[in-house]
């Protein structure tokens, strides 16, 4: 498991530690000035804003923000932008639509979660990161490019509306959520909801890069199965990825391949799986295989641990005369034949003793 | 309960189309033709005067002729579970062999009751592309469960000549198995589906019934699919 220093020192920023008269005097200042620039306003007059506000405010919580949204858009300025051609070629379109990124005016609607930064699925006109998953494949490349960026989008992050910081999501946030949905493989867990890769800590960053880049040595022209496999087989290189990353990309190869090559790996998670009811491998493993959860109960009630089976008890503690029923075994759903024995002492115990519980309900 | 029209519930039905009252008679046109193979005309989402105009047609069927159709399988019901989900390993595979043999598929299928284990439907989508028997198509297309990995094998019926019965349930069940797919991830083989389906609903060769269907397919996935097209 990794450190949580670096979570700590962002909530830090995020509106947990006290501000000061001057922190106060600079948020009345840019909050408005990032919403108008999310609303359309001119990247100039941002671009100033921040100057101004970064040498009037030098020792701010907000100073280092000021000067990297400076820099990167003073930086976009002497960039000459692509244009589309009347009849482009997908490199072309490409090209012209990762830099279209920038325009991308992502809303956030929840407290606390995520922007939304596909127009089309909320029944809006299509902006540049749906454009890029229409163009599919072959955007990859120039969004793989665009990890390295750091130019301004007009996509406005929070981890609470109410709290004095507002995160100004960059080029590569929004190229690195295009390749997750181009792709179907994942690439970076935040770790929490108001991180974004262009604010993690270099370590990581450097790790999602390293990830993407060795990736997309053995993935350039293989089918989307064969991306999501060679994903798996990295992912491993990348520290900011942990099992639930795992399980998404295993559930979605069983949803496209069936889920025969999928279900032997499911199983084995599992089987030393501890994350209760909000299991994200139960889910998926229910999805591709229906009958698993259907067999979990029946061999729970067979094995006399489900509620039903304690209920016709009169809901009373077992005994040791009924645990001690003829125990031979038990014949469950298909072939298994499952032994009336203690449970042993594993990752699963603690559901176990909750099953086993008198007519316990599902917390 | 065909007859229970009434809008007592509402169905979500995915972010392309949103939510729609619906009614008990819902439920059972829908049962209704997964155990008949009958196409009503019945979508769940289509509007609620479609609906209701797709149950009267399966109460118009019933009433004249289906009933009767079905009276050897109604008087003479075999025992067997609600579904398969209760089956033993043993029990599947014998249920694959059956539906993998040409000479036992009929009664397989006719007998599946809900087939929901992948065992049973991996055995119904290589069937379907192995079967020259239009009924036994169109039975395979009703009980598949709407899954993304059958696609390609259902988009293939929709494709290629054949029965326009067959291939206008093919769109059907096509329609379901996109609507039931995540849309917030790119699915390289919902695409190709998609290619495929806008062919046959441009090809001016096609009968009129098949292309109609393939063209409703493609306009109900108009959220990804028509994005930036």
């Amino acid at each position: 498991m990794r450190g949580f220093a670096w979570l700590l020192s962002l909530s830090a920023i995020a509106g947990t530690a006290a501000a000061s008269p001057e922190d106060d005097r600079v948020w009345k200042e840019l909050r408005p000035a990032m919403l108008a620039f999310q609303a359309g306003g001119s990247r100039d007059d941002f671009r100033d804003t921040c100057n101004r506000l970064r040498h009037a405010h030098p020792h701010t919580r907000y100073t280092d923000e000021l000067s990297s949204l400076f820099a990167a858009l003073d930086n976009e300025s002497r960039v000459t932008a692509p244009t589309l051609p009347s009849t482009p070629t997908a490199d072309e379109a490409a090209r012209y639509w990762v830099y279209q990124l920038r325009e991308v005016a992502g809303h956030q609607l929840s407290d606390p979660g995520e922007p939304d930064l596909f127009d089309a699925m909320m029944g809006r006109p299509p902006n540049a990161a749906d454009q890029l998953v229409a163009l599919g494949p072959a955007a990859i490349p120039w969004l793989v490019e665009a990890l390295d960026d750091d130019t301004p989008t007009r996509t406005i992050a929070w981890q609470r509306s109410f709290y004095p910081v507002y995160f100004v999501l960059r080029r590569r946030d929004l190229a690195l959520k295009v390749l997750e949905r181009i792709t179907g493989a994942r690439f970076y867990d935040e770790g929490a909801t108001y991180i974004h890769l262009y604010m993690d800590t270099r370590e990581r960053r450097e790790a999602v890069h390293d990830n993407v880049a060795e990736w997309w040595k053995h993935s350039r022209g293989a089918s989307q199965v064969q991306m999501i496999d060679n994903q798996l087989a990295l992912m491993h290189q990348n520290t900011t990825l942990g099992i639930n990353q795992r399980v998404q990309m295993l559930r979605l190869l069983g949803e496209i391949e069936g889920p025969e090559p999928v279900l032997p790996e499911l199983r084995r998670l599992y089987a030393v799986d501890s994350s209760g009811l909000n299991s994200e491998i139960a889910e998926a493993l229910a999805e591709l295989d229906p009958q698993t959860p259907v067999r979990a109960v029946l061999a729970r009630f067979w094995a006399d641990q489900s509620c039903i089976a304690t209920a016709t008890r009169a809901c009373t503690p077992r005994s040791r005369s009924a645990t001690s029923e003829p125990a031979s075994s038990i014949r469950a759903s298909g072939t298994t034949r499952i032994k009336r024995a203690p449970r042993p002492s594993t990752a699963r115990a603690g559901r176990s003793r909750s099953s086993r519980r008198c007519c316990s309900r599902p917390r | 309960m065909l007859l229970e029209t009434k809008m007592t519930g509402v169905r979500y039905l995915g972010s392309a189309s949103g939510s729609q009252p619906f009614s008990s008679a819902d439920d059972a046109v829908e049962e209704l033709a997964k155990l008949t193979g009958v196409d009503y005309g019945y979508r769940a989402d289509a509007s609620e005067a479609d609906r209701l105009a797709a149950i009267a047609k399966a109460r118009r069927w019933w009433e004249h002729g289906g009933e009767v159709a079905m009276h050897d399988r109604i008087t003479a019901p075999r025992a067997v579970p609600p579904s398969d989900l209760s089956r033993t390993d043993d029990e599947l595979a014998a249920i694959a062999r059956a539906i993998d043999d040409p000479r036992t598929r009929k009664d397989a299928i006719a007998h599946l009751a809900g087939a929901h284990s992948y065992i049973v439907q991996r055995a119904l989508v290589t069937a379907l592309g192995r079967s020259s028997d239009e009924a036994d198509r169109r039975a395979i297309l009703a009980a598949l469960q709407p899954t993304l990995w059958a696609l390609p094998s259902i988009a293939d019926v929709l494709a290629r000549p054949g029965d326009a019965r067959t291939r206008v349930a093919a769109a059907n069940r096509m329609y379901d198995v996109l609507h039931a797919s995540r849309s917030f991830v790119r699915i390289e083989i919902r695409d190709a589906a998609l290619d495929r389906a806008r062919a046959v609903a441009n090809d001016a060769r096609d009968p009129a019934d098949v292309r109609a269907a393939a063209a409703r397919v493609v306009a109900s996935w108009s959220a990804m699919a028509e994005r930036a097209n």
